[in-house]
């Protein structure tokens, strides 16, 4: 049966071809997936994981991660901050059938149109030594017992109408690491970014699980951070145009149409009346069923 | 298995197909001279229509392409011969020898005439021809030939980066003779007419020179060498002498095959744009193979690691 | 439509009267060399001499018939060969100017002059006019009171070649035979002098319509 059989155009990838797409992703656009504190554009032998980064990536001075705050040392008299990191790695996609990711029983057998997601979240964080401590804790002693009538120079908060203290980082020698593997449902389907009539490829989480960690709340907490994160931080930016699903093929068609007074765009083949799924997932493929519209201007 | 693959139907190729054939524009001029006589032309023409058909065997069958001529104009240069008067012998009784008279030419110098007619109204032809698509890697860092024979053809300036083209590749390429009608025939002789008549005064003088040179009509035949009907020259000096024919199917030919890919796809291609200072994403392109079948044309390609 | 500078030759047009005793356009005078020898040419043009030449007759590998162009001649010397019995034809391609003739040879008794076409056409020679303009053209012989007529009309039609001539004879008495003649634009009348005679042709009249067709003839 041929491919457009069911629609104008047609365009397939299959899982290999997902799974290196999302490597080169990954080595080109490393601070999506790579966050810690700006200690680490010094020492990026210290993260969890070696960053794998494409040289163009170093040659246009991009960052290897996205720079996020120290984590504060909750109670200090005066702002402290430790060095930290978060990374997502090993990002494997399996289409239906699964066959080369095992779900745990938490998420059950993966059901039909659906792709199931592993990854490691991996998080570090500098714990201070003692040394550190011993030596930092005289003059925490002091600020920490300040009292009313103090000195203006030792005062423990700042007074109203002037400006936060700058917190002082522990220096960082090494970083304690440890990483959780991540498992994910999810589908794609088409929809509207921005403009209404706009046509994009988008994935959505069906659900995630965190393997194995106790107690129940704290996995369930976990769970939903690394939700929220996915939903609303790493997968809105991997939505793509439909013109990519047919790699462009359609551009000349469109730019050739405008001379002679039509608008050409692409949408997605109905579902079920075209298709039967649209975008389908299936036989280790993401499919999708595309039509050719010509409208005259 | 490739990872990647994306099939457009016959309807939209053919879609594509005839976006792009609109752009085709075949202009030449040249002339030539043949003794008593030059002939040139000055030609553009463009293409509408056709039908594109998919098959099974893998070939593309475009057919009855209408070749439509925006402008056909012939140029024919006459030298026209030396008219005289008088001349011719007398019969003498012998022994007295007979006798011929010297001739008296009405012009110093030899006239020539020209013309230039516009015959696109008068005839149409049509174009077929059998292509396979070929793919072709087009590398940005590589400078284009010299000279470049592309350049008056091509509808897209070249890429800035590397590519992969599909390519309509004629393998043969059927072009319809020219033959025109009758009316032409007469519209050429009735320019020529008129040219001869501006040549000369009006009145009795002009109907002699007329009858001299015995009707225009056989005038330019005795000139042009020709036994049958003017058109039937003409059509001959299109078909054969002026290789108008060939030039059509190579313009046709260097259009679709050398200088104008189908389709295109960057390599590396872009997956997400630059933002914010950040690059694009872009993934390589590897083993990129086209078919076709009579349903649909085929693309399929490999993520480069 | 590009065009180049053509000059119509507008005596062939404007023409109306030819006379041998003035020769132009449109007018040969035919000498025949009957005895082998040598004789002197003389060229007049309005005039004033023009051309010198000595004419050899006898020589057996020259042409029968030489024909001079008066108005293009170059050189002021010249010299021509003829085979015995042949003729030279005295013919103006283009211009206004007039041209006069004459053949003298030298003898033991002085000059003899064979030929002054300034007065006559002596016996044996030809005058030929090419009629170009259609019209009823009248023709006058100042010795005798012969005259004719030429009739001139514009082919109409059918096969016409303008290199075809008519001969009328000039008879004892100044008698022309015929006395009448049909030609088209652009032939000749030939007139065979048999007795001296000089001629004059005069354009009369245009052409009435309904003229009969016209098929050159000359007595058998």
């Amino acid at each position: 049966m041929p491919f457009t059989d069911l629609s104008d155009l047609y365009g397939s990838i299959h899982e290999e071809g997902i799974n290196r797409l999302v490597r080169h992703v990954m080595r080109q656009r490393p601070s999506l997936f790579n966050y810690a504190t700006a200690f680490f554009s010094r020492r990026h032998d210290l993260f969890c994981v070696p960053i794998e980064v494409a040289p163009e990536v170093r040659a246009a001075g991009n960052p290897l991660f996205t720079e996020q705050d120290p984590l504060p040392v909750f109670g200090a008299p005066t702002p402290i901050g430790l060095n930290w990191c978060f990374q997502i790695t090993d990002v494997r996609i399996d289409f239906h059938p699964g066959n080369t990711i095992g779900l745990p029983p938490e998420l059950g057998a993966l059901p039909e149109q659906r792709l199931a997601l592993r990854m490691k979240g991996c998080f570090g964080l500098d714990c201070p030594s003692e040394y550190l401590i011993r030596d930092l804790l005289p003059a925490v002693e002091v600020l920490a017992t300040a009292s009313g009538r103090q000195d203006p120079s030792h005062a423990v908060a700042p007074s109203r109408g002037a400006p936060p203290r700058t917190p002082v980082i522990l220096p960082t020698r090494k970083l304690t690491c440890f990483c959780l593997e991540l498992f994910a449902v999810a589908h794609f389907e088409w929809g509207a970014i921005g403009a209404p009539d706009s046509q994009w490829l988008k994935l959505r989480l069906d659900g995630l699980e965190v393997v194995d960690l106790e107690p129940a709340e704290m996995e369930d907490l976990v769970e939903c951070y690394t939700r929220t994160v996915l939903r609303l931080g790493l997968l809105p930016r991997l939505s793509q145009p439909i013109e990519s699903m047919v790699l462009n093929l359609t551009d000349l068609l469109r730019k050739q149409g405008l001379t002679i007074g039509q608008r050409v765009t692409l949408q997605p083949a109905p579902a079920p009346a075209a298709a039967p799924h649209n975008p389908a997932v299936e036989s280790d493929q993401l499919m999708a069923f595309i039509n050719l519209v010509v409208e005259e201007l | 298995m490739a990872h990647m693959t994306v099939a457009v139907s016959e309807g939209v190729f053919r879609r594509s197909f005839d976006l792009l054939q609109r752009n085709l524009v075949f202009e030449k001029a040249d002339s030539a001279s043949f003794g008593s006589f030059t002939a040139g032309y000055d030609v553009k023409a463009h293409l509408e229509g056709g039908s594109v058909d998919l098959r099974a065997d893998g070939t593309i069958r475009v057919k009855e392409l209408d070749l439509r001529w925006d402008r056909l104009r012939f140029t024919l240069g006459l030298n026209i011969p030396e008219l005289c008067v008088g001349g011719g012998c007398v019969d003498m009784p012998w022994p007295i020898p007979d006798i011929c008279l010297p001739r008296v030419c009405i012009f110093s110098g030899d006239p020539d005439i020209s013309i230039s007619p516009d015959l696109a109204a008068f005839v149409a032809q049509e174009v077929s021809f059998t292509a396979r698509l070929v793919v072709r890697y087009f590398d940005a860092a590589l400078p284009l030939p010299s000279p470049d024979l592309c350049a008056p053809l091509r509808v897209e300036p070249p890429p800035a980066h590397n590519q992969w083209h599909i390519h309509i590749d004629p393998e043969t390429i059927d072009v319809d003779l020219f033959d025109f009608p009758d009316i032409v025939g007469d519209l050429i002789e009735d320019t020529l007419t008129d040219a001869v008549k501006a040549l000369i005064p009006g009145g009795w003088v002009r109907d002699l020179i007329l009858a001299i040179i015995g009707s225009v009509a056989d005038l330019i035949r005795t000139i042009l060498d020709i036994p049958d009907e003017i058109e039937e020259w003409l059509s001959d000096l299109f078909n054969v002498s002026f290789g108008l024919l060939d030039s059509i199917g190579t313009v046709i030919l260097d259009f679709f095959s050398r200088c104008n890919p189908l389709y295109r796809m960057d390599d590396p291609l872009e997956i997400m744009p630059a933002s914010n200072g950040l690059i694009a994403v872009r993934i390589p392109v590897r083993n990129l193979s086209v078919s076709v079948n009579d349903a649909e044309m085929v693309v399929q390609a490999d993520v480069g690691a | 439509m590009k065009r180049k500078n053509v000059v119509l030759n507008r005596p062939v047009f404007a023409q109306q009267v030819f006379d041998s005793r003035s020769l132009t356009v449109l007018t040969t005078l035919f000498h025949r060399f009957p005895e082998e020898g040598d004789y002197e040419l003389t060229i007049r043009r309005d005039e004033r001499v023009v051309h010198r030449a000595h004419v050899r007759v006898g020589v057996e590998e020259a042409s029968s018939q030489l024909d001079l162009d008066l108005a293009t001649l170059r050189e002021i010397e010249g010299a021509y060969s003829l085979r015995a019995g042949g003729v030279m034809g005295f013919y103006v391609s283009q211009g206004i100017a007039r041209y006069r003739v004459e053949i003298t040879q030298p003898g033991a008794r002085g000059r003899r002059v064979w030929m002054d076409s300034g007065r006559v056409v002596p016996e044996g020679d030809l005058f030929a006019v090419t009629l170009v303009r259609p019209g009823v053209y009248r023709v006058i012989l100042a010795e005798g009171k012969g005259e004719g007529e030429i009739r001139v009309r514009l082919p109409r039609g059918e096969r016409y070649r303008p290199d075809q001539a008519v001969r009328i004879t000039v008879g004892k008495g100044g008698s022309l035979e015929p006395t009448q003649v049909w030609i088209l634009s652009g032939q000749s009348v030939v007139f065979w002098c048999t007795v001296p005679a000089s001629l004059r042709v005069e354009w009369m009249k245009e052409e009435e319509p309904a003229e009969p067709p016209v098929q050159p003839f000359w007595s058998a």
